[in-house]
């Protein structure tokens, strides 16, 4: 019986040291653990009426001050890195009184095999399951939406679990700034989970040496699986807040470009046949809805105007915001 | 359900719960029987019951050579059972590669014929759980062990879950026995276990799922990748498979010593071996001692010549390389490995040249230098046609990685490159032959600590979300 509890008491030992440095980790490297944030755009004496869901690919994509000031009316929004309309749906709770919504969605966000690293922080257990049952997803993808549950409370004493990405990329640009004295971006191979403001990012995609390209699409093949598929809980998600926000007031959804890098890698005719399935479906559901494509953008379709893979730099921004602003004119 | 999912630790946890209250031993063994054909249901619910045939064929088998006294009878029963087995393992498993050369061959000789495929589902584990039934059989008509006679206790011993999947495979002369009376883990083995487990899920969540993807970037296009990216991809397939496979026998051993039962040791640092034959000792020992006992050694081993005992190296590994898979790639992986096997054996014939200089220290460490640099040459060549999807990427890879081609991007993996100087940097320190996680519970309390909270940083900082099921189940 004493070698057992010395047993226990040495794990309990390991776990709570374990814990301790996990959790100094996260605070050392800069991971972001927690899912909330919120944004405002516009002056701050402006009342708040519109309401922007979008992960970074729409706060990178569009310049969000300049739109408010052009329609004179102030933005919020929550932000949740790498979130998708299964997030959304939820966070749109939190905002009744908002008469307006403005939803971004791409192919890379409305993969439902791209799975966000808080959808179990905000997504109750209950409303996946229900989502998963209604649109029938196989097991695979439901086993890692489940595992999101257990994982989620694990994190509260290992907040690092889940996150092997971050800390590699944490640690390697540690490394590089302790030999070279030097912040160095090439080390950012990661997905982003950054919140930088996008006016100011001029990196291009074309520039990139083919090595880390690689490795990026590595990274991201590895975190969706090689898959791409858009008839599952995030699309019912989506339906389901559209027709709330239907209800409250003017709803527009805008489809953001990916870059042709990512289009010719991933997005095979079959794919995006399905993806516009998906839409025309979205849209038949919700005739309100005000669809801005700027996927079909020609001058989008150019890596020299995304700072990654997925999002767009400072110039595709101009680009994006010009084209946005217009076509919202002509509704 | 595979070791490192969140549902295993779950069924594992609810396994030794229930055991522990399982006052009475009959109910306790139905008990595990049941835990096993449910965990291995949660792969495939009709592979279960090729399971339960194959391991009835096997019983009768068995019940049949204890009471029969008559030998050519008995061969007889031995030769059914072998079939029974066998012939499973080549219907699920060589079906189509089967027929796939024949269409070949009549191809080539100006037949036409409608190329025939048949869509047959593999069932996880079939190699493992066959080769382990057919231990019984054949030790049993040796008269090394007794028949069992509890059908019970010999469906427990084929589909006992730590091993049903991957292996160990287990001897029944080992195995069988320890169903027989009552165990219980002490304290101290089950530290042991816990300690080779957790070890076991930092090699495959930590190494082996990380690198993974990017070794299988290099494999898809080795043309587009330079020389040193190449050798890169190929060590990193190396370490890939050896952390995959031996992380999972680590966790295989250590579920069941942790429940107080004790399987073979499967991996002990393969790549620190001198030489091919002691890599073959060190790595996959359990297949490889198969191999030995039951084909080699029958073949007539080294005790028939020199030439003889080529041949019967050569066959042995092409045939263990036919195990692995039904591809031309994985036999030319064996016959690459019984040519460095024989290759060896007739070194060994110059040892006297060896003897007389191993006396200078010098010497002894270039030696060591050399022998390992040649093995580790000629098992990261084999790993090259055992990864590659066909015979033409793994020659394109060979050749690229080999004339040192400058022409294709370079790219460093952050991944594998760390992996490599872990992995290097633990077999300095470890010694060959030590069992650390056998030791852990005889060390003083703050290593046991340090150890446990590396283990448990490593994994939840740096191991995979998303585990990839293990190289080995598609065996």
């Amino acid at each position: 019986m004493k070698l057992w509890l010395k047993l226990i008491l040495i794990l309990c030992m390991a776990m709570g040291i374990g814990s301790i440095a996990s959790h100094g980790l996260i605070h050392w490297l800069g991971i972001r653990s927690s899912h909330s944030g919120y944004r405002h755009y516009g002056s701050e004496d402006l009342k708040p009426q519109t309401i922007l869901h979008g992960s970074s690919i729409a706060w990178d994509g569009l310049d969000w001050g300049q739109i408010s000031e052009v329609l004179d009316k102030a933005i919020d929004s929550w932000i949740t890195p790498g979130s998708s309309p299964s997030e959304w749906e939820v966070e749109h709770q939190r905002s009744p009184q908002l008469n307006r919504a403005i939803i971004v969605v791409s192919p890379y966000d409305m993969n439902e095999y791209w799975l966000c690293d808080f959808r179990a922080d905000i997504v109750p257990l209950s409303q996946s399951i229900e989502d998963m049952q209604y649109c029938g997803a196989d097991k695979q993808l439901c086993k890692r939406i489940l595992s999101q549950y257990p994982q989620m409370f694990i994190r509260n004493f290992f907040p690092t679990i889940g996150r092997a990405d971050g800390v590699m990329v944490g640690i390697r640009a540690k490394l590089q700034e302790l030999i070279s004295g030097v912040d160095s971006k090439e080390a950012i191979d990661a997905p982003k989970l950054s919140t930088t403001k996008t006016s100011e990012v001029v990196e291009k995609l074309s520039d990139w040496p083919l090595a880390r390209l690689q490795r990026r699409l590595v990274l991201m093949r590895t975190g969706f699986q090689g898959r791409h598929w858009f008839n599952g809980p995030k699309k019912v998600a989506l339906e389901h807040l559209l027709e709330r926000a239907e209800q409250q007031g003017q709803v527009v959804m805008v489809v953001m470009p990916v870059s042709p890098i990512y289009q010719k890698e991933f997005l095979t005719p079959k794919v995006m046949q399905e993806f516009e399935e998906t839409l025309a479906d979205i849209q038949h559901r919700s005739p309100q809805t005000k669809l801005i494509r700027l996927d079909y953008l020609p001058d989008l379709d150019d890596d020299a105007t995304f700072s990654d893979l997925v999002h767009l730099n400072m110039y595709g921004q101009r680009i994006a915001t010009a084209a946005f602003l217009t076509q919202l004119e002509t509704y | 359900m595979i070791f490192t999912s969140f549902e295993f630790v779950l069924f594992f946890a609810a396994v030794l719960l229930i055991r522990s209250y399982l006052r009475n031993f009959n109910v306790e063994k139905w008990f595990l029987l049941i835990a096993s054909y449910l965990f291995y249901m949660s792969w495939s619910v009709p592979c279960a019951f090729l399971i339960l045939l194959t391991s009835f064929v096997d019983y009768f088998v068995g019940v049949g050579l204890g009471r029969i006294k008559n030998q050519r009878k008995r061969k007889l029963l031995l030769i059914v059972s072998i079939v029974a087995n066998l012939g499973v393992l080549g219907f699920f498993k060589y079906t189509n590669f089967f027929l796939g050369n024949m269409n070949w061959g009549l191809t080539e000789l100006g037949f036409h014929v409608q190329p025939l495929y048949y869509d047959i589902l593999l069932p996880v584990g079939i190699s493992f759980f066959t080769f382990q039934s057919m231990t019984y059989t054949i030790e049993t008509y040796r008269r090394n062990i007794p028949a069992s006679h509890s059908p019970r206790d010999f469906l427990l011993f084929v589909a006992f879950f730590p091993q049903l999947l991957a292996g160990p495979i287990n001897r029944a002369a080992d195995l069988l026995p320890q169903f027989a009376s009552r165990v219980r883990a002490t304290a101290e083995e089950f530290e042991a276990g816990l300690a080779q487990f957790a070890l076991g899920a930092v090699k495959k969540l930590v190494i082996s799922d990380q690198i993974a993807p990017n070794v299988d970037m290099i494999f898809a296009n080795p043309g587009d990748y330079d020389g040193l990216t190449l050798l890169q991809g190929a060590m990193g397939y190396a370490l890939q498979i050896y952390c995959d496979f031996s992380g999972y026998s680590d966790m295989a051993i250590g579920c069941a010593r942790m429940m107080g039962f004790r399987f073979m040791e499967n991996f002990q640092m393969p790549y620190s071996a001198l030489s091919i034959t002691e890599f073959w000792q060190r790595w996959h020992i359990s297949l490889s001692s198969w191999f030995r006992d039951y084909l080699y050694i029958p073949l007539g081993g080294n005790r028939k010549g020199m030439e003889r005992t080529y041949i019967n190296l050569m066959l042995t590994m092409l045939l263990c390389g036919l195990w692995h898979g039904a591809s031309w790639n994985f036999v030319f992986w064996g016959g690459l490995h019984g040519v460095a096997l024989a290759t060896h054996k007739a070194w060994k014939c110059w040892t006297p040249f060896v003897v007389l200089l191993n006396n200078r220290p010098a010497f002894r460490i270039v030696w060591s230098v050399v022998s390992r640099f040649l093995t580790l040459s000629v098992v990261l060549v084999g790993w090259i046609f055992f990864r590659a999807q066909n015979w033409d990427i793994a020659w394109l890879y060979l050749n690229r990685m080999t004339t040192w081609t400058q022409d294709g991007t370079q790219v460093i993996s952050p991944y594998i490159l760390p992996a490599l100087v872990a992995v290097v940097v633990a077999h300095l320190l470890i010694h060959k032959d030590s069992n650390w996680a056998e030791e852990i519970s005889q060390r003083r309390v703050p290593i046991r600590i340090i150890y446990y909270t590396s283990l448990i940083l490593c994994i939840t900082s740096l191991g995979a979300s998303d585990s990839a099921p293990f190289i080995y189940f598609q065996f």
